[in-house]
């Protein structure tokens, strides 16, 4: 039902739904509405153009056209739905049936299913009609059939997929049926793309009614059908080229209407919130200049007032500044939601489609980044600051070898080395990040790495271009504890051999307090506290930094209650004016809901906070 | 990768087999037989008796069917009702024209769809509206319909390319193509559509996934990502609707070249379903399956290639 | 006194794969047992042979010392009153079509009259802390912490006595995490309640748990109280999962990491 309030809802599927609405009342009101019989002859008016008499002009025995278009729609549309029947019926059946209960069923009906998708069921219709002389129904069921085992297909992998999600898992420990569960919660997800599916082949079954009809197999004249009205038309080139317009218009807006709603349908159901399609220009990220203070020049990457809107003018990240001095590792904390990557992601101009960045400066080794274009920020990127995502086998392209993506990286940048020098620089990088056995890893497709594996080659790829700054987004948060550390000990020692700075999004303390030298706590798109890992562990500024501190399991007295913060983190769009943690924070007075700029201590850092905690010189209270 | 394609061929077997047994089966089941399709109003039991005999009528159905196997086997197709041909023979002479215009169609598909999609996939906006609302219309055109309009527009008034007929490529290569021009333009819409659809959404997908992401956080430059990672990743899904294309191109054929007067083998099979002509359907019938066999079994191959899971299990 | 939950040298296959060999543990009314390993090593699959999820090849299971190991379907159904679960993802443990009303209200027995479903419903949102006009609105409408609540309270409906925990809190912020295992330990006081607690965060079992098991490719390594296991760990494997956690204090962690490489 949500799946047809949102095709109302929009222009485009209301329309088609009412032209569809429109074309099978009229077709099936044909006698009551048509103005003629539709064998009804007038032989004093052959051939005419539309006229006040005859709307859509008449034939060559002087017969009404929209009537006949009428009346052949009845023929039509009947066999159309007749087709439509057995596609839902047999297709929706067996798919259910074959991906509930899986097994020997399952394999059937996919072979099946197989057999009849490598069919040219043309041909068979044709078949069909040669035993079965202008038998339109025969040949549109057998259509519906056929087709059925790609509804099949579909509905049985979403049944499998909705089979294996953990709210199936949830109500079969709740003790239902599996009928139930069937009925309540499998069919209801499968409902869209079968709606969907159906009005796509209603169309195509709309078209192969009319060429069946144009060959001269379907309904016998002088009954009308669309078809033989195409075929009817096409006796008249010459003398009557307009008969064209009414026969082939009605076909092709009648399938146009079912194919628009049939794409407005898989839209509207999957819940895709952006209605522009992604496409490689929107991925492109805009970046604009505003006025800031100047960056520090000895950092090797400084940023200034940078902030990140969506299309929409939604702020993910507010004013947020810090520098990365070489050698050393920052690490960017923060719960999800308060745009740590999206910050990152600004810096290298990766952030998804339709975001923009703004920013006073984005300085990295003495170069103007903002004044880059895209072209030169694809030079800086891998080989001046090299990025690791979260996940590290969808990080590497499934259909290339770990060697393949490798060379390739490594060939981009070193311009001009030898075949063999590039092997050699493969292999190095493979033991920099202590792979055993480089050429075996090398011959290898990525889903045949553990997790660890992957994000080791991952690491190995982003130092082939030699950054001096590795970001590194949550780069061991799918990987489990052992793994972690390994790969947090290989990050510190190359940091440790090579002078590359690093940058370390992370929600976990323990990584912080391992790897990084500065932490950048984050809190609703901004930065509410920069210090170095000492301090922030033992004197924390910002009382939101102390709270999340407090919340870790690790640092708390086992069997007794944590310490928690009231409420949850504000959502972009709904941040509040003044400090935006005022309204969880216990020390928050009328002065917090003015503008908190960043307070600066000589030393040791910078908070934003009127009332901050765990000071010597101002406003301490316990 | 041998595995794959003798698994094929052997699953091919099947659907020659059982496409065949139907066609049998369902021409057993109609009332009125070949016998009377041949003798017509004449209703002199003796001769319908001599008729069905000599046709095999007579015998049971398996070993009806066991017969016409036999032959087929030995590329013995059986004659025609009508014209006493020999229906392998008549085939044989049909299959250059049906084969002419279902390459060349294909290979216009393949080359402006997926032309037309990448350009929606990387353009974007307006373009790429403009070019998916094209192919909506595309897709939902009759294809009778459109070749009509064709022939209309530019054989009838602008008189660019002749009207009907089909010129062998022997007898004069620019004949030929100038016959098949409308033809192909006028099977290939349809499929250029749904290629063009099938390339952008799958291009689009996988410029969405975490890898492009990392390739371009890599400083990779934009051909090579497109050109290489994306066009393997998104040509697995194309190359299987590809297929699905090609088979129903063979049902477009059959109403174009009816349309375009083209003496191929969709023509023979208007004719030979109008006129109950069993023998030359089922003839037809099996060179049309073995087509879909060949197709499938080059889809199965290019998606062996392209996929490592495939090769290394 | 007779353990509420017994499992006695279970194995689970995965066709030819062994998913788990050989595993005993209990677990006491009122006590909460933390089942700890990494990804492989079948934690999962031990919570999912206890709702009778995957097929059993060998050993049995036990509740309030009744064989549960091979149920059918109806006798399943009665015990879904005394066994519940919560799991990890929050977003994908509730039909996206279905009413937090509806979610809540599945593990009702069939006839429940309206207004008493509603009512109890409404009563059991307000003791996990979300508002119950939660009860008219869609999933898609909570975050992850909200959700994870409701899925509480959908396991809690019946008043079972053990509750299944597969990684409960793992896909939670810090902040959030922390009023989850508060709401979880009140829970625990007020109904008796037991917990198989399944996860791969040593310090969140540490927080919760009275006992622990750890769990390697299959195998249990160690179990034990859970201040001896993680105080003085005397499997191997358990030293180097100890070791690996990283804590939240800089001079303690470079302290642990220059141990954990002596240990390798």
């Amino acid at each position: 039902m949500n799946a047809w309030r949102a095709v109302a809802g929009r222009p485009l599927g209301a329309i088609c739904l009412a032209w569809l609405g429109l074309v099978v009342l009229a077709c099936a009101g044909a006698d009551l509405i048509a103005p003629h019989h539709p064998q009804e002859q007038d032989l004093s008016s052959v051939y005419s153009g539309p006229t006040w008499a005859h709307w859509l002009g008449t034939d060559q025995l002087g017969r009404d056209i929209l009537s006949r278009v009428l009346h052949g729609g009845r023929v039509s549309l009947l066999v159309v739905g007749q087709a439509l029947a057995a596609y839902l019926v047999l297709g929706c059946a067996a798919g259910v049936l074959a991906g509930y209960r899986r097994g020997l069923l399952d394999r059937v009906v996919l072979r099946l299913g197989d057999l009849a998708l490598s069919m040219p069921a043309v041909v068979i219709l044709l078949v069909v009609l040669a035993i079965f002389p202008h038998d339109e129904s025969a040949a549109m069921i057998t259509l519906g059939a056929l087709s059925a085992a790609g509804l099949a297909r579909v509905v049985r992998a979403s049944t499998v997929a909705v089979r294996e999600e953990p709210f199936v898992a949830a109500a079969r420990v709740a003790g239902l049926s599996t009928f139930r569960i069937l009925g309540r919660h499998v069919l209801p997800s499968v409902i869209g793309p079968v709606i969907s599916l159906v009005a796509l082949v209603a169309g195509s079954a709309l078209l192969v009614e009319a060429s069946l009809g144009f060959l001269g197999l379907g309904v016998q004249p002088p009954e009308p059908s669309w078809g033989g009205l195409i075929a009817e038309a096409s006796q008249a080139i010459y003398r009557q080229p307009w008969l064209l317009v009414p026969s082939g218009g009605v076909v092709a807006l009648t399938a146009v209407a079912c194919a628009v709603l049939g794409d407005v349908l898989r839209d509207a159901t999957d819940d895709r919130t952006s209605r522009e399609p992604l496409s490689w220009r929107r991925m492109r990220t805009q970046v604009t200049r505003r006025p800031g203070e100047p960056p520090d020049e000895a950092a090797v990457l400084s940023v200034r007032g940078l902030s990140v809107r969506l299309a929409d003018g939604t702020a993910l990240v507010d004013d947020v500044a810090f520098d990365v001095h070489p050698g050393t590792a920052l690490g960017l904390v923060g719960e999800s939601g308060c745009g740590k990557t999206m910050t990152v992601s600004a810096v290298l101009r990766l952030l998804p489609p339709g975001a923009v960045v703004e920013a006073a400066e984005v300085r990295f080794a003495g170069q103007d980044l903002l004044s880059l274009d895209e072209r030169g920020m694809s030079r800086v990127r891998g080989g001046g600051i090299g990025y690791i995502a979260q996940d590290p086998v969808a990080s590497l392209d499934p259909l290339f070898t770990v060697g393949d993506q490798l060379t390739e990286a490594v060939r981009h940048h070193n311009r001009g080395a030898t075949r063999a020098e590039v092997r050699r620089r493969v292999v190095d990088l493979l033991e920099a990040v202590h792979l055993p056995d480089p050429p075996g890893v090398m011959a290898e497709y990525p889903h045949q790495l553990s997790g660890g594996m992957a994000q080791r080659v991952a690491i190995a790829r982003a130092l082939a271009g030699e950054p001096r700054v590795l970001i590194a987004d949550e780069p061991t948060t799918a990987l489990d504890v052992t793994v972690q550390a390994e790969i947090l000990d290989l990050l510190r020692e190359l940091r440790d051999r090579t002078g590359m700075a690093l940058i370390l999004v992370t929600h976990d303390w323990g990584v912080v307090a391992d790897t990084c030298d500065t932490a950048v706590v984050m809190y609703a798109g901004q930065v509410v506290e920069q210090t170095s890992v000492q301090r922030v562990f033992e004197a924390p500024r910002h009382p939101y930094t102390e709270a999340l501190l407090a919340a870790d399991p690790n640092a708390a007295v086992p069997g007794t209650r944590l310490p928690v913060l009231p409420g949850s983190v504000p959502a972009p769009g709904h941040w509040p004016d003044g400090c935006r943690f005022a309204p969880r924070c216990a020390f928050a007075t009328a002065e917090c809901a003015g503008p908190v700029a960043m307070t600066a201590e000589p030393m040791r850092g910078s908070y934003r906070c009127v009332h901050p905690r765990h000071g010597t010189t101002t406003g301490a209270r316990r | 990768m041998l595995r794959l394609v003798g698994g094929r061929l052997l699953w091919s077997v099947p659907l020659l087999v059982v496409l065949s047994a139907l066609t049998f089966l369902l021409a057993w089941l109609t009332p009125g037989d070949a016998a009377r399709v041949v003798l017509g109003t004449d209703t002199d039991p003796a001769a319908y008796a001599r008729v069905r005999s000599q046709l095999g009528l007579d015998r049971s159905l398996p070993e009806q069917y066991g017969t016409w196997l036999a032959g087929a086997v030995r590329g013995d197709l059986g004659r025609s009702l009508f014209t006493g041909e020999s229906v392998a023979a008549v085939v044989d002479s049909r299959l250059a024209v049906s084969l002419s215009l279902l390459l060349l169609s294909a290979l216009v598909i393949a080359v402006v769809g997926v032309a037309v999609g990448l350009v929606g996939a990387l353009r974007g906006g307006v373009v790429g509206r403009a070019l998916d609302g094209l192919s909506v219309v595309a897709m939902s055109v009759p294809t009778p319909w459109l070749g009509l309009v064709l022939v209309v527009v530019f054989a009838v008034n602008l008189a660019w390319f002749p009207v009907t007929g089909y010129v062998p490529a022997a007898q004069s290569p620019g004949g030929w193509a100038l016959s098949l021009a409308l033809p192909v333009v006028c099977l290939a819409a349809g499929g250029i559509a749904v290629i063009a659809k099938q390339v952008r959404g799958a291009v689009v997908e996988v410029l969405g996934r975490a890898y492009v992401r990392a390739l371009r956080a890599n400083g990779l430059p934009a051909r090579r990502i497109i050109c290489r990672h994306v066009a393997k990743n998104a040509a697995l899904p194309v190359v299987t609707v590809f297929g699905v294309v090609l088979i129903g191109l063979l049902g477009g054929s059959i109403v174009v070249e009816q349309l375009f007067a083209l003496p191929g083998l969709g023509q023979l099979t208007v004719t030979a379903a109008a006129q109950h002509d069993l023998p030359v359907l089922q003839g037809v019938v099996l060179c049309f399956t073995v087509l879909v066999v060949v197709v499938n079994l080059l889809v199965d191959l290019v998606t062996g290639w392209l996929s490592p899971r495939a090769v290394t299990r | 006194m007779r353990p509420l939950l017994d499992i006695a040298n279970l194995e689970v296959r995965y066709g030819d794969a062994l998913a788990l060999s050989d595993v005993s543990l209990s677990v006491r009314s009122g006590q909460t047992v933390g089942l700890v390993g990494e990804s492989g090593s079948g934690k999962t699959t031990l919570g999912k042979a206890v709702l009778g999820l995957v097929p059993v090849s060998q050993g049995e299971i036990r509740l309030d010392g009744k064989e549960i190991t091979d149920l059918g379907v109806k006798e399943r159904r009665a015990l879904s009153g005394r066994i519940q679960v919560v799991f990890q993802n929050p977003y994908s443990s509730f039909n996206p079509r279905r009413t937090i009303g509806q979610a809540v209200a599945e593990t009702l027995p069939k006839g429940t009259p309206r207004d008493e479903a509603r009512e109890r419903v409404g009563a059991m949102l307000d003791r996990v802390g979300v508002d119950r006009d939660a009860a008219h609105r869609y999933p898609g409408q909570f975050s992850g912490g909200q959700l994870q609540r409701i899925a509480i309270a959908r396991a809690l409906m019946p008043d079972p006595r053990l509750l299944i925990c597969d990684e409960a809190v793992s896909a939670l912020d810090l902040s959030v995490q922390a009023h989850v295992l508060n709401l979880l330990a009140d829970l625990r006081a007020e109904r008796g309640l037991s917990y198989l607690f399944i996860t791969h965060d040593l310090a969140v079992v540490r927080h919760l748990a009275d006992r622990v098991v750890v769990l390697r490719r299959g195998e249990v390594v160690e179990s034990g109280r859970v201040d001896d296991v993680c105080e003085t760990p005397r499997h191997p494997y358990t030293r180097a999962l100890l070791a690996a956690a990283p804590v939240p204090d800089p001079v303690a962690q470079a302290r642990r990491r220059a141990e954990r490489r002596a240990l390798a």
